[in-house]
Order: structure tokens, then sequence, then C-alpha cells
């Protein structure tokens, strides 16, 4: 069947009409961007939903789920996903497309997306699956995004991801990597004590993780703090739970001081010489890392020198 | 403030906070339990304190650490606002939380403090600097600063070290006390250590008038006399005045709100824009905008202002009191519950155009808001338009559901050229469903990192004085026949007529 954007933009029309016509106080169209979403057919649906629906109340963008398969002619439909706000007397709508296609007929979808694409907004891809976004087949898909997040940290080891990351970081769009905002509260916190130290290098820092494998977070860290001598380890072959993150430990030493934070179930320890305080670590869910990174658009020029950092950290060895 | 620093991030999170002890004078009160330890709670939730970070509660009753600790836990639970309570992160905090006991009269307290603030220097790394906060009754400012004075706490025990005091309002009651209350500030104190809150100012919405004004490039080609036909200003309440009668008494409408509050958020509507977003530049402009505000002269008080009290009335099948009514109210009180003015501004900008600005008790709902009324289009060309008065309307909305929308004319559906007024909308919440910070939240943050541009300079207290202060003269020499409207209504007939005057209307809200 033929998939044509203007009938898919019709039926949203149509979908819309219909709800203005309901009883009840209004609707409210809200759209700030187009969020592509590209993923293999099998992946989960139910998940994939909660997280979509959840970053439609700080985003709200037009979404386009691109579920790409083995075999299979290109088919779509449309549809309104609406939440009522909490207390809210006006229910507030977003629209979400559904498009099916197989690697072989992967060529006929970026027309249909071009139709489909919000006028005058940002263009946003997530495409968690590093290896799918890997795929030359989906090049021209991607290319028409000014932002395109991968989530790196489903590979357990930086090594096998880095050179995908790296040739996805050459193209005309920006590139984003979740793993990197699963650092971003660690980061954020050792940023704060070396600022209170009056630190503007590190001499000396160890990171320590969960889990076999560098994760790509705890090599991000590295990369950023960047100091004079770094050690990475792991701590425990043990994965932790799901939303806590794999990094253990970050310790830094400049000017003969050392500070420290490590994880403590869902918080984090934090040693400044004999003081110790502590914080609580929010859950990293899919929701809460996109909803970081969507509020990035422009260039991301820590990420760019911190990802060109990895190899750095690598080659000193681990 | 220093440079970017190499760890900063400002794409993902905000600069750090440098250590503090945060000192709150009035640690048993009201704003203590309901803002400020939330707010302080909710900062440490953001994980926006700094490691080397503790709070000293100050008051009469005697309590001990863990008893502070104890009612601040319930008051955080209680007052948090649209955010959870974690234990866990309670916990962590209250390990901060200390307190000592004493008067404000009693010079030994200065020194208890003093010996506290050293010991948590060491103890919680505070790196030695303090940010107190008064939240007192404004008479015992003068008490409170002349103590820290006297101690030597109004330096730190290095020269890196600052320390910043935070007064909330009434800053005097008139012109005359505001003066004397600054000098008695300005004895111990510099300027730039004083921080005066008004939380009008600290709210996300007011802030973004700046953002809306100066981040576009449409609107400001508009904000003009040439476009601009009138601005009206409203915050209205639908509550009486719950309890606080004895207090409201004695400063009315005008006092309470018009001259702090709502001359700040004119003074954000009307100012020219800053050379740059830092707080010198932009407390420039304010202060220069409240300075512009042509004083009203005795004569024309009676045609530029109004006064008026609610009386008793049915609301929805309930009877409700008048202000007279009222607990601890005097039964033959002059104080006004509603205030309403005219003002001008002199200057290019703003010549001629009047800014109505009204607020009042029992008024129909809890609203404020700002309308920018535009010039009518010169010509109408569209047959059944004559007569239509429904200009351009820009209103950018505070409370309760803030936002902004656009009132233009729309043609109607079928055939012929009738028109009819649609507004465009532009909700703040629907928009960005993320949780916006209480103005508390910013502005002690604000205070923590030495950022003043949201607070209020001496220059701006005594500008907004100067142009109250006629209307409160004449008031004070006049017999009112209260009351004169009716819970519930919007306000005094006097007030549409001060309008009508000039051809104009209160919108509704
Ligand atoms: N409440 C609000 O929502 C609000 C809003 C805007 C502005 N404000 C301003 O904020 C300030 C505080 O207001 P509030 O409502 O919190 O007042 P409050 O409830 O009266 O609290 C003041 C506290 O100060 C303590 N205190 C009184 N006299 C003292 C003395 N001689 N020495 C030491 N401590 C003393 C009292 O505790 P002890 O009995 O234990 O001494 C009392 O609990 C005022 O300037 C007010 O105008 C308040």
């Amino acid at each position: 069947m033929e998939v044509d954007a203007g009938r898919l933009l019709k039926e949203l029309d149509e979908n819309w009409r219909q709800l203005g016509k309901g009883e009840g106080s209004g609707v409210l169209r809200a759209c700030a961007m187009t969020l592509i979403v590209l993923v293999r057919e099998g992946a989960d649906a139910q998940e994939l939903g909660v997280t979509l629906a959840d970053i439609m109340h700080e985003h709200p963008n037009r979404t386009i789920v691109l579920r790409v398969g083995e075999v299979g002619e290109v088919v779509a439909r449309a549809n309104l996903q609406c939440w009522m706000p909490f207390g809210g007397r006006q229910q507030i709508c977003c629209e979400q497309i559904e498009i099916s296609a197989s690697l072989e007929t992967l060529g006929a979808v970026p027309p249909v997306l071009f139709g489909l694409m919000v006028a005058d907004l940002p263009v946003a891809v997530w495409c968690p699956d590093l290896e799918l976004a890997d795929l030359p087949e989906l090049r021209p898909v991607l290319k028409l995004a000014s932002k395109v997040m991968v989530d790196s940290s489903a590979t357990l080891d930086i090594r096998e991801a880095l050179p995908a990351l790296q040739r996805l970081s050459t193209e005309s769009w920006r590139l984003a990597d979740l793993a990197w905002a699963r650092a971003t509260r660690w980061r954020e916190t050792v940023a704060q004590l070396a600022c209170t130290e009056g630190w503007s290098k590190a001499d000396e820092a160890e990171i320590t993780w969960a889990g076999e494998g560098i994760p790509p977070a705890a090599a991000y860290v590295g990369a950023w703090i960047n100091p004079g001598r770094l050690v990475m380890k792991c701590d425990t072959p043990e994965m932790p739970a799901a939303g806590v993150g794999r990094i253990k430990s970050v310790c830094v030493t400049a000017k003969g001081r050392q500070v420290c934070l490590r994880r403590e179930g869902t918080g984090v320890a934090i040693e400044i010489e004999r003081l110790r305080t502590g914080m609580v670590f929010p859950l990293l869910t899919d929701a809460a890392l996109l909803h970081e990174e969507l509020g990035v658009f422009g260039q991301d020029s820590q990420y760019e020198r911190a990802l060109a950092g990895v190899q750095g950290v690598l080659d000193a060895g681990v | 403030m220093s440079g970017p620093h190499p760890f900063d991030d400002p794409l993902r999170y905000e600069r750090a906070v440098p250590p503090a002890a945060v000192v709150i004078f009035g640690a048993n009160g009201d704003l203590t339990k309901r803002k400020l330890l939330p707010s302080l709670y909710r900062l440490a939730y953001e994980r926006r304190l700094p490691a080397g970070f503790a709070i000293v509660g100050v008051s009469r009753t005697a309590m001990s650490d863990e008893q502070f600790r104890e009612k601040m836990r319930e008051s955080v639970a209680k007052f948090l606002e649209d955010s959870p309570f974690d234990a866990e992160l309670w916990n962590e905090f209250a390990r901060g939380l200390f307190y000592v006991a004493g008067d404000i009269a009693d010079a030994g307290l200065y020194n208890s403090i003093a010996v506290k603030l050293k010991e948590l220097d060491e103890a919680r790394q505070t790196g030695g600097n303090a940010l107190f906060y008064l939240s007192i009754q404004p008479s015992q400012y003068a008490t409170t600063v002349a103590g820290l004075g006297a101690a030597g706490l109004n330096h730190g025990p290095r020269p890196e070290c600052w320390r910043r005091f935070i007064i909330e309002k009434p800053f005097g009651h008139d012109e005359a006390s505001a003066k004397e209350l600054s000098r008695d500030l300005r004895a111990v104190l510099d300027e730039n250590q004083i921080y005066r809150i008004d939380h009008y100012l600290g709210k996300e919405t007011v802030q973004n008038i700046l953002a809306f004004r100066f981040g576009n490039g449409i609107f400001e080609p508009l904000w003009n006399r040439r476009y601009v036909a009138q601005v009206q200003i409203t915050a209205a309440e639908s509550i009486g005045v719950e309890g606080r009668g004895a207090y409201y008494q004695e400063a009315g409408a005008l006092r309470d709100m018009i001259q702090n509050h709502l001359l700040q958020v004119m003074s954000t509507i009307a100012m020219e824009p800053p050379a740059v977003y830092e707080p010198t530049a932009v407390r420039d402009e304010r202060a220069k905008l409240l300075r512009s505000i042509l004083a009203v002269k005795p004569e024309q008080v009676a045609t530029h202002a109004v006064k008026g009290q609610y009386g008793p009335s049915r609301i929805g099948g309930a009877a409700v009191a008048g202000f007279r009514q009222e607990p601890g109210v005097d039964p033959q009180a002059q104080t006004d519950t509603y205030a309403a003015v005219t003002m001008f501004v002199e200057n290019w900008r703003w010549a001629g155009v009047p800014f109505y600005i009204r607020t009042g008790k029992r008024l129909p709902k809890r609203v404020t808001d700002i309308a920018i009324q535009f010039n009518q289009a010169p010509l109408s060309i569209f047959e059944g338009e004559s007569g239509q008065t429904w200009p351009n309307l820009l209103v950018v909305r505070i409370q309760p559901e803030e936002g902004i929308s656009l009132r233009f004319f729309s043609k109607l559906p079928g055939s012929g050229m009738k028109l009819r007024p649609v507004t465009m909308d532009f909700n703040y919440g629907t928009s960005f469903g993320t949780r916006t910070p209480t103005a508390y939240e910013t502005l002690l943050l604000d205070a923590l990192e030495g950022d003043a541009t949201l607070y209020t300079r001496q220059d701006m207290v005594e500008a907004s004085w100067a142009a109250v202060q006629p209307i409160l003269n004449v008031w004070g020499e006049t017999k009112f026949d209260f009351p004169n409207y009716a819970a519930g209504s919007w306000g005094p007939a006097a007030s549409e007529e001060m309008l009508a005057r000039r051809g104009h209307v209160w919108r509704v809200p």
C-alpha cells in the first residue's frame, strides 16, 4: 500500500475536528518540534509508549515512530495522544504517527517524513539502538534532523560503541548520547565541589563502576575531568538495579585535597576531607534523559570534547 | 561573580553556589515554616545547595537542635509545593540544621550566633560566608542589624568571606520611614550587602516579561506611546484579610500591594532595555522608570486614585463579613482594602499613556495580570465592524494560569466580512510541563550567589514611595464613607468613573 503524508495529515486533522466537537472545555494543541523515533520491529511498544507520553508533557511534539523490520511493505497510521494536566481544565493533545518499514523499503520513507515534519520547528531523532542508528540505510532519515540522540549504554563496553559514535558524530546533525546525560549528576556534583575548592584542573581522578566492561558514562566522566593521572576500574561485576547507573564512585584530587562521591543506594555520599554529606540522584529513566537532551539544541561543546577524549582515556590503559 | 569555570556546563546544570550558612531570624515564625525552609529543602532536592551548607534558626522560644529539626520537618512536609518529600534527603538536610535561642534585643544573642558560625565554618565547611534572613517584624530590623554590627557579624572572618542580609517588606510605611530604615541599615551595612526581597520580582512570569520583551524582536517596536493606548495592571484577591485584620488595618492595599509589588511589575513592563542582563544594569533601568513616574498633585488625587473598602455581602449563598466586621478590625477603620490609581510615566516612550493599577481584597476572583491595549485600527473598512470596540490586547497573566494571550479580529465563517474578536493563547504551564521554582527558591538562590538583579535597591524603594506618597497624604486627611463596595464585586463605582474620564473601561480579567 502506498503511504501518503497528505492522507496521514488529513487523518490527524479529522481527529482534531472530532475532538473539538466533543463535549467539555476545550482542547489545546501543543507542538514544539518533530520527534522521529527509530526502533526495531520487536521493540517493546508499551515501554516506548510510556516514555513518549512522559516527554510529551514537557516537550510537546509530533512524534513519528518508525519501526524497522526485516521484511514488509511501508504501512502507517496516525492518531492523537491526549492528557488532562493535573488540576487543568483543558485537555492537551499531541500527534503521533506510526510507520513500519523494512530495510528494503526504507528508501521510500524519507519523502513521507518530509511531508510529515511540522513546519518551522526543530526536528530531533531518537534512536536508542546504536547499531540501528549506524545503518547506512537510515542515514537519509537521520539527515532530516538537527539533533540525533542515541544511547550507547546498552553496549556494555565503550570500546564496542566508540567507532559508531565517532562515525555518527561527523555528520550534518549534532550527535547526543544518553550515556552522557547519565553522567550529568556526577559531573554537576564534581563541578560544584571543584568550584568551591577553587580547582580549575584535577591532578588525579579515580572512577569505579559496576558490571563487566567500561561503561560509556564512566569513560565520558574520565575524559571530561581529564586529570593528570586517571585510574579507571571495575568495583564489582554485579550489575546495579535499573535506573541507578553503573558508576560507583568518582574521586578527584587537586592541590593536595581530595573529594569523593560514592554511590550509596539511590543516593550519593560526598566526602571532603572530614566532612561527609550526601545527596539524592534521581533515577535515570529514558524519559528523564531525553528531557535533558531535548533541552539542549545548540552546540554541546562539553560533550564534543568528552567524546573526542574517550580514545585518550582508553589509550592511557584501563 | 567570576568568569566561567572549566567544569561548568551551563547547558546542563547551573553554576555552583558557594558554601555558606543561612541564619534565619524569626525561625519560629510563619514565613520560615511556610516559605523559607520548604524552599531551602527544595533547593537541596534539586542539588542546588553546596556541600558546605548549614542553616541556623534564631528566635526566642527555647528549643534544642533536635526539636527545631522536628518542627521544620513537619512544616516542610506540609508546605512543600508540588514536589515530593524524600525522607532520606531530609535526614541529610536536617543534619545541617541548628538552632540558637535568644532575644534580638539581647547583645548576648549575637555572640552566641558568632560562636555558632565559627563552629560551622569548621564542622560544616561553610567557608566563613553567611546569609542573614531577617524574617521578623520590620520594627525589629534596626535593632537586629545594630546587634549584628556590634558583634562584628557584618564582616566575615577572612577578607574573601561575604555577609549578606535579606530583609522582608515593608520597607517603611511611608517615604520618611523608608529613608529612616535605610539610614539604620546603612549605619552598619553597605548597600551591596542588603537584599530587599520583593517576591513578585522572583516570580517566573515576571521574569518572563523580560524574556518576552527583550528576547523577541517583534514586540519592542510596538511598545510605546505611538501604538499603546493604555496599560491595566490588576492584582485581585477573592479572599478577605484571613485573620490578618490587625496588620492589614495599618497597611492597606496601596501600601501592601501597589507601592511595592505592582510598581515593580509596572517597572518591568515599562522599563527601557538594559544593555546587559546584569544586576546593576537591570536595576538602574527599573529605578529610572520608577523615578519617571509623574507624582500626583494633591488636587489631582480625587481624579487619579480611588480608595475602597468592602462591606458585607452574600457570595454563592454564604454570608461574607465586611472588613469592619473582621476580627481585630476597628469598626470605624478607614483602611483601603481596594486601591486603584492612574499613573503616567514622563519619558519619551510613555508620555501620555495612562497606566491603571488596581488591587483589592474580596474581588470576584484571584487573578494578577497586565493588559496592554493597543490603539484601534485607524480605519474600519469592513461592514458591521464600526462601533465594535475590541482593540488588540496583549495580556500577560501572572497568576493563576501563567501565560500570554493576544486578542485580535478574525473573520466569522460564512459569507460577508463579519469580524469577531478571538484570542491566541500561550500557556506557560501546558507548554512547559516542568515545575517552575517558587519565587522564594529563586530569590534565596540568587542571594547565595550574590546576584541582586531581582532584589529591590534603596533608590527603587524611595522612588516608589515618592509615587504613592501624595495619595497617602490626601487619603490620610480625608474621611471616607465606607464601605463603598460589596464583597464579591469588582470594586467601587468611583473606580469605573476614574477610567471613564479618559473614555476607558476596566477590562474583566
Ligand atoms: N508570613 C508571610 O507570608 C509573609 C509574607 C511577606 C512578608 N512577610 C514578612 O516577613 C517577616 C516575618 O513574618 P512572619 O509572618 O513570619 O512573622 P511571625 O510569624 O510573627 O514570626 C516572627 C518570629 O520572630 C520571632 N521573634 C519575635 N520577636 C522576637 C525577638 N524579640 N527576638 C527573637 N525572635 C523574635 C518569633 O518567634 P519566638 O516567639 O520564638 O521568638 C516569631 O515566630 C515580617 O517582616 C513580615 O512582614 C511575611
